[in-house]
């Protein structure tokens, strides 16, 4: 019965039906879309950072984050890459990085030497999908050099100049040799792409003395979202010196950057939403408040007050309700839209390159979960925000209540 | 016990403002009103008529004395209690008929036995058989800003009877009636405590009205001075 | 009259306290969570901003011709003595510092990492970028022989270097010739401008010269403003004066510091007009409501000779008064609020690690601007002046003074 006289009430109370609705339903659905640009956004950010270069499993020295030199390299990789028969690792593949100084015909610019495994790469990184000129390596590349594209433009050089590099071999042994600028690739991540060179690991071993070492073995997982298990699973099989990181921990700055970015996004909602519960708080007030005679009537001829209650809370319950649900609706349609069509931010490059990160199209996120969550949350301070002005009412006097104008 | 059902002894109820000099509404009232009994409090405005129908009904609190009904003791009941009995054993009737604005006529007059939880055919019979006793089975359908006063009171004593209180409870229920309408509802009043059984007190300073009751009780400056 | 007006205004809001007490509340709690918002947000741009440029060009910075195409160290200053007399001169500038850059690499037994050799004058660089406050260890000093260096406290993280731990650096000179110099690490320091902090080398501004064969002439003169938007101004006439030298403002050289500002700007304008829109709305129908439930009231006072007109400036002085307290507690908490974290900063160290990745201080003072305040004001009067409006031109059809016969 409440329910429905409940019903009546909020189809006779335009006013506060249509400013409540409004509010927590346009609430509701900027809470469920922000959420899910937010949490999509970060995730893309993760995503292009994680699958760019690092990958989403590093086995390395247990010391090289520490100290990433030469004492602390994977010695004996084979015999590493022979414990990971985990089911789950879909690939694995050596990595062997160390920095020299590369010189072009006219300038000298330090930066990132590696040795890859260009075939097993392709699958792990974009290394190879970021191509920009010339080639990719092939596996029996010699000294053919694939060179981030800003570094290129640093050093002066194109596909087909030469450069020489002079670093350190794995040996402690003075290192130099001659290489030819193969291919140019441009991920997007400007330090990335100024500091990066890739030769083959067969070429890198040969000029570094690094045969069967290296600094690290990326894993890519058969399923990504399992990472961190797969990793801790790694863990037990790997020898003491060595471990597995995934990329929530190799990644953990970001991972941080992130939720400070979460965090002020959350707070500035928050500012919003303290002046829309102040406004439904207000229109309940009125509303409730123009009908404290009827409510004094109410308790006169025999409801208790929790039945006056019940009854005043139904009615928040109703709206609140429907808002939630329409307004999930609304923002699980627009998270779900540009989930599938992702927003594409140009103009944003340079602010996203000032902060390490390559991406211009930034899908949301559609978890029915967060959605599920953000609706439970808005209902609670919908209904939470008509609480006061119901008790006061509520705590009247049936004769105060009935000779109130 | 037949001749006490509504017992009434030494209430007294002092108004003190915030500022200026406390009033007694009530002096040390003593009463007792029979069962089946229709009674009139009858007096001039500011005599404590309503004062006195609001403490029977526990809507007001007396400053002292106490009300006992079918000899069980009401003042001092918590409000969970005072709600029960009111829902369960007294019916208030209005002088501006307080519909509930939003419910039809029907609804208003089912309001208190669903409250009860009683079934929805109780109900329905019970409401349309009240309504025919009024002359309002016609606008059972219609919102009280659709009714005239009059049909809006009527509808106000269908929700007061419907439950089958032992005591109603009418606060100058013709006040706002011409009237003809005025004479009508207090001959239904009777029919209903004639029917019914059920104890009526009411209180009225219209001298046609006070003619229908059974007893009068006359209350000058806050005492009872004859009944 | 208007005193008259103005006492039943105040006294028919004191007899509706509660809701008057939600309205105030509402638009001072939502302009203190706004100007709190606004004051932290640009006071985490500026910082950006201010330690982009301290630590690295200054308000406006000069380079020789070609440099900034392509950072070739040959592209150096050599007239700088002459440009350093007449900025001397110059009530605009407020200090200046010459530099000596060139990219390189810096080594140590255990691994290598590429580095930016900045070579500084100490005293200079303090009164000039007060580097010295960014520092997180050590001294700000590079012994007597400069035989020390100042490194980036991320490039020290990467290399895991310690005090005293011995590097080498290594670049390409004047000359095309590949040299290398051994120090000594005599500090860590961290500007939160993450460029610098990765790989900023600071050493002696004699040892630059001589490792890189400078021959007295430099790579940069960084110059800071009393007034940052002089810099156009200052720009123009030292290009004017040399034509050996090219000079970029702050926002040419990181213009996409100045669109973070721009960005936050707009962002806190949207915000702010969000919450004012759902705030007038507030406003808008508590008037409303206070009109219409006093129709009678009303209708009483046009019936002994009230003018419309005053029953008008009633309700906006209602709606005035609430409004304006509302806003001067609003403003006083918000106001206050941003004081202190002007000059106590608000410590936000237990998220450092994320605000250093943005390249932001874990200490964030806030901003405080007149414009702000006169915003909000604004948004206030604006919703007050609609909240009585409309309500206003409802009651003149509803004909009050007809109200008090069909009671």
């Amino acid at each position: 019965m409440f329910l429905r006289y409940g019903l009546k009430n909020i189809l006779a109370a335009k006013k506060r039906t249509g400013v409540t609705l409004l509010l927590s339903i346009c609430t509701t659905a900027l809470l469920v879309f922000s959420t899910g640009f937010l949490q999509g956004s970060h995730m893309q950010m993760l995503k292009n950072g994680v699958e760019i270069y690092p990958g989403y499993l590093q086995i390395s020295h247990r010391g090289y984050r520490q100290e990433p030199g030469l004492d602390h390299l994977i010695f004996g990789v084979d015999g590493v890459m022979g414990q990971l028969t985990d089911p789950e690792i879909l690939i694995a593949a050596r990595r062997f990085e160390t920095f020299v100084l590369y010189n072009g015909e006219q300038k000298s610019v330090g930066g990132m030497f590696t040795g890859i495994e260009p075939e097993k790469e392709e699958s792990i990184s974009r290394l190879a999908q970021s191509l920009k000129e010339g080639v990719y390596l092939k596996k029996t590349d010699t000294n053919t050099v694939y060179m981030g594209y800003e570094l290129a433009r640093r050093l002066a050089v194109q596909v087909g100049d030469e450069v020489t590099f002079v670093g350190t071999g794995a040996d402690y042994s003075f290192a130099a040799d001659r290489l030819v600028v193969g291919g140019l690739f441009r991920t997007g991540l400007f330090d990335f792409d100024s500091q990066s060179a890739f030769v083959t690991l067969a070429y890198f071993n040969e000029i570094m003395a690094a045969e069967n070492m290296a600094t690290h073995i990326i894993v890519q997982p058969a399923h990504v979202e399992v990472a961190q298990s797969l990793s801790d699973r790694i863990n037990i099989v790997l020898d003491d010196e060595y471990r597995s990181e995934s990329w929530q921990e190799t990644m953990a700055p970001l991972v941080k950057a992130m939720k400070v970015d979460s965090i002020f996004n959350y707070i500035t909602l928050g500012i919003i939403f303290i002046v829309i519960f102040f406004v439904i708080m207000i229109y309940t007030f009125l509303t409730v408040y123009s009908r404290t005679r009827e409510i004094g009537v109410l308790r006169a001829i025999g409801s208790t007050p929790n039945q006056v209650l019940a009854l005043l809370l139904s009615e928040s319950v109703i709206l609140a309700g429907v808002s939630v649900v329409v307004g999930g609706i609304i923002g699980g349609a627009l998270t779900y839209y540009f989930w599938q069509n992702p927003i594409m931010i140009g103009g944003y490059e340079e602010q996203f390159k000032l902060y390490g990160l390559a991406a211009s199209a930034m899908p949301t996120l559609f978890s029915p979960y967060l959605i599920l969550r953000d609706m439970g949350i808005m209902f609670l301070l919908c209904v939470g925000s008509t609480l006061y002005p119901i008790i006061k009412v509520n705590s009247l006097k049936p004769l105060e209540a009935i000779h109130h104008v | 016990m037949m001749n006490d059902f509504v017992r009434i002894e030494k209430i007294s109820k002092i108004f003190t403002p915030a500022k200026g000099v406390a009033v007694a509404a009530l002096q040390d009232i003593d009463l007792t009103i029979a069962q089946h009994d229709l009674v009139v409090l009858n007096g001039p405005s500011g005599s404590g008529k309503t004062t006195l129908l609001n403490i029977i009904g526990g809507l007001d609190e007396p400053t002292q004395g106490q009300v006992s009904l079918a000899g069980q003791r009401l003042t001092g009941m918590g409000e969970k209690e005072w709600s029960e009995t009111r829902r369960d054993h007294i019916g208030f009737v209005f002088q501006a008929y307080n519909l509930l604005p939003v419910l039809s006529a029907r609804e208003n007059i089912e309001y208190i036995m669903r409250l009860q939880n009683r079934t929805s055919a109780e109900c329905a019979a019970r409401s349309l058989e009240v309504a025919r006793k009024l002359g309002i089975e016609a606008v059972l359908d219609a919102l009280p800003h659709e009714l005239s006063g009059g049909q809006q009171q009527r509808v106000a004593v269908a929700r007061a009877v419907a439950s089958k209180p032992r005591l109603i409870l009418a606060d100058e229920p013709t006040a706002n009636l011409d009237s003809k309408n005025g004479n009508d509802l207090m001959e239904m009043m009777q029919r209903l405590n004639e029917d019914e059984g059920v104890t009526i007190i009411f209180s009225s300073h219209d001298p046609m009205v006070i003619n229908t009751a059974k007893r009068s009780i006359v209350l000058h400056d806050g005492r009872v001075v004859e009944g | 009259m208007y005193r008259f007006v103005f006492k039943m205004a105040l006294n028919s809001l004191m007899q509706r306290r509660s809701r008057s007490l939600l309205v105030v509340l509402m638009i001072s709690t939502s302009l203190w969570g706004l100007l709190f918002m606004e004051g932290i947000y640009d006071g985490m741009t500026e910082q950006l901003i201010a330690n982009a440029i301290r630590s690295g060009s200054g308000d406006v910075v000069l380079y020789g011709k070609g440099y900034r195409r392509e950072q070739d160290i040959k592209r150096a200053i050599a007239n700088h003595a002459e440009i350093l007399q007449v900025m001397a001169g110059d009530p605009r500038v407020a200090s200046y510092s010459t530099r000596i850059m060139q990219d390189g690499l810096l080594a140590t037994a255990r691994g290598s990492r590429p580095a930016r050799i900045i070579g500084v004058h100490p005293e200079m660089e303090k009164r000039h970028a007060r580097l010295d406050e960014y520092m997180e260890q050590g001294e700000f000093d590079f012994g007597g022989q400069g035989k020390k260096a100042i490194i980036g406290a991320r490039l020290a993280e990467k290399l895991n270097l310690k005090i005293g731990s011995k590097i080498v650096i290594s670049a390409q000179n004047s000359v095309d010739e590949l040299t290398s110099i051994v120090l000594r690490v005599g500090g860590m320091i961290r500007a939160n401008n993450m460029g610098f902090d990765e790989t900023a080398v600071l050493v002696s501004f004699a040892r630059a010269n001589d490792m890189l064969f400078m021959q007295g002439a430099v790579s940069q003169i960084s110059i800071l403003l009393h007034d940052q938007s002089d810099a156009h101004g200052v720009q123009e006439s030292l290009l004017h004066q040399f034509s050996t030298i090219e000079a970029f403002r702050w926002d040419e050289i990181a213009p996409v510091l100045l669109q973070s500002r721009q960005m936050m700007a707009i962002f806190n304008q949207v915000t702010s007009g969000l919450v004012f829109c759902v705030a007038g709305l507030g406003i808008f129908g508590v008037v409303l409501v206070s009109v219409l439930e006093r129709m009678r009231e009303f209708g009483i006072m046009l019936a002994v000779g009230t003018r419309f007109r005053q029953i008008g400036l009633l309700i906006f002085y209602e709606s005035m008064l609430l409004g304006l307290t509302g806003f001067a507690l609003g403003a006083a908490l918000g106001g206050s609020t941003l004081l202190y974290l002007q000059s106590h900063g608000l410590d936000l160290s237990l998220m450092s690690e994320g605000l250093n990745a943005f390249g932001l201080d874990s200490m964030v003072y806030a901003v405080i601007r007149w414009n702000y305040f006169s915003m909000a004001l604004g948004a206030v009067l604006g919703s007050i002046i609609l909240s009585t409006v409309i309500p206003l031109r409802i009651l003149r059809k509803a004909k009050p003074i007809q109200a008090i016969s069909e009671m």
